[in-house]
């Protein structure tokens, strides 16, 4: 027997402690020792008082209330807290006089839209950093693969059939995007299509981080290197066109879903109509699978949701909702198959409507919405 | 699981009372004097009584050390480990180990089966070959170490520790 072989044997038979077994050792030895590892101040211990126990429980309570609805108040649609805040916010609705219904379902979709774009930037930006580690990883075995059978001919062969220094792809375009926000790089390699995502925005820098990250000289990223310098920040449907976790997907459906819920209660349509258009234009490109037979029917520009059809005017004012055949307003229906068309894209420029905006138009009482409703189904599509 | 603390400081601010100290010495510690005592024993329920005495005992004589070296506090808390074996054979009348417990709980991926075996062959060594295996290869004690605790040179520990191995590979293969 060896002596490595009895150096593994004895390492093997280590008597060891469970974690249980350690912390009861503790316990024993500081109840003991009478041992108080943390100790309390004069001042709390001033708390533990009888005299200031209503007041600690009192405090308690303020304090596990406020940060209760703090928690509430910031939770996303997909969050069980979530529903905690579509209740509040209900109760809130059904205690409000009508014109003051119209302004809190305009604060709320604006909150809602809010956290369909937080989801969105989360579920995508995810999505695209799997991407890019992907890419490195492929790309580098590719590489290696490719210079080690290159070496093999070589050694046969005498013939150098590639330098190291020069690219493996001949046909190579890379275009960067850059918008106020982020960069989004493009890369086609032998028909193969690639992007990621980059802070980088000045051509040095830019052409420094393709080269590192993409394993290629910088004179090549230089001579191929685009620029184009986009107006605004990028768009979901720019930075990434598919979510693809399951979670991903129905957090998403969900925050579009509860957004459309609030819109549908506003009683102006130019307010609903901007509204719209700003969720399309958050919305317009990202891909969502739900995993049923309906996938293959999902077109690139559409995004699946619940029990929604919605479609946007031609001028971007006003919106309805239907089933497929187009002819009602079915809410309660089921099993009908919805979607949110994003093929035609209202006006994306308008700012989202602040308080009293909403309130002289709820004034106005122009643009009723049952009125668009009973008139421009039919006449859609 | 033990950590990496300074062991001087620690020890120091334990001795003058501060018990976030002592228990950082007891993380640190606690799994080396558990695999000595566990050796001297081979029992699982008095290896634990005996290592949550040693620790008892060490933070009532820490007022009484001086910090010298690393070394010099390891043999203090290993002499009161053994105090403490002395103790537990007194009440027990058990001078050594004559049977193993069944609930070996072992580090390794051996079965338990191969881990008695183990344990068995060690107590067919001399004490102070066992002893030395034990601290080298359970309590991760440096042979330097093991010379400070049982008061060899670290060459006459290296000496014993390579025959105590030969002996255990003859044991083992029997």
């Amino acid at each position: 027997m060896s002596k490595d072989t009895i150096d593994k044997m004895l390492q093997s038979s280590q008597p060891t402690l469970t974690e249980a077994e350690r912390s009861r050792i503790w316990n024993e030895v500081a109840s003991e020792l009478n041992l108080q590892v943390e100790t309390a101040s004069p001042y709390m211990e001033f708390l533990k008082t009888y005299i200031m126990n209503p007041f600690v429980i009192a405090f308690m309570c303020i304090i596990g209330i406020t940060s209760t609805a703090a928690a509430i108040d910031n939770a996303k649609p997909g969050d069980v807290l979530f529903l905690f805040e579509q209740f509040t916010d209900e109760v809130r609705l059904t205690i409000a006089s009508t014109n003051r219904k119209n302004e809190l379902r305009t604060s709320f979709a604006t909150e809602r839209f809010a956290e369909l774009q937080a989801i969105l930037d989360e579920e995508s930006i995810t999505e695209n950093e799997s991407k890019t580690l992907a890419l490195a990883s492929s790309k580098a075995s590719v590489t290696s693969l490719v210079e080690s059978v290159a070496d093999d001919v070589t050694n046969a062969t005498g013939l150098s059939i590639m330098s190291k220094n020069s690219t493996l792809s001949p046909i190579l375009s890379l275009v960067a995007k850059v918008y106020a926000d982020i960069t989004i790089v493009t890369i086609t390699e032998d028909g193969f299509v690639t992007r990621f995502i980059t802070k980088a925005n000045t051509q040095d820098a830019l052409t420094v981080e393709i080269a590192t990250l993409q394993g290629l000289d910088v004179a090549t990223v230089e001579a191929v290197l685009v620029i184009e310098t986009q107006n605004g920040v990028s768009r979901p449907s720019d930075r990434g066109d598919v979510i693809s976790t399951s979670k991903g997907e129905a957090r998403v459906v969900k925050a579009v879903n509860a957004l459309i819920n609030q819109l549908d209660g506003i009683d102006d349509n130019v307010i609903r109509g901007q509204f719209i258009a700003k969720l399309l234009h958050e919305v317009n490109g990202v891909k969502v699978s739900r995993g049923s037979s309906e996938v293959d029917d999902v077109q690139d520009n559409r995004i699946r949701i619940e029990n929604k059809h919605v479609m946007v005017g031609e001028d971007g004012d006003y919106l309805y909702l239907s089933d497929d055949n187009d002819e009602n307003i079915v809410d309660d229906e089921i099993d009908a198959t919805r979607e949110l068309r994003v093929e035609e894209e209202g006006n994306v420029n308008e700012a989202l409507p602040n308080q009293s905006d909403v309130k002289d138009k709820s004034q106005s009482g122009n643009n009723n919405k049952n009125e668009e409703d009973k008139s421009e189904p039919g006449n859609k599509d | 699981m033990e950590t990496i603390i300074d062991i001087h400081s620690a020890a120091t601010k334990a001795a003058a009372g501060d018990n976030v100290s002592f228990e950082a010495l007891y993380q640190q510690l606690v799994d080396r004097v558990f695999s000595f005592v566990f050796s001297r024993t081979s029992n699982r329920e008095a290896a634990l009584d005996v290592t949550q005495d040693t620790f008892i005992e060490l933070y009532k004589s820490l007022s009484s050390f001086t910090y010298q070296s690393d070394g010099a506090f390891y043999a203090f808390v290993y002499t009161i480990a053994r105090r403490q074996l002395a103790q537990y054979y007194t009440k027990s009348s058990k001078h050594a180990v004559s049977e193993l417990d069944e609930t070996i709980i072992a580090s390794g991926e051996l079965g338990a089966d191969l881990a008695i075996e183990v344990h068995l062959a060690l107590t067919k060594l001399d004490d102070c070959s066992r002893e030395i295996v034990v601290l080298h290869h359970w309590a991760r004690y440096t042979f330097a170490e093991i010379g400070v605790l049982i008061n060899m040179t670290e060459s006459a520990v290296r000496v014993r520790h390579h025959r105590a191995k030969v002996e255990l590979a003859n044991i083992l293969t029997r």
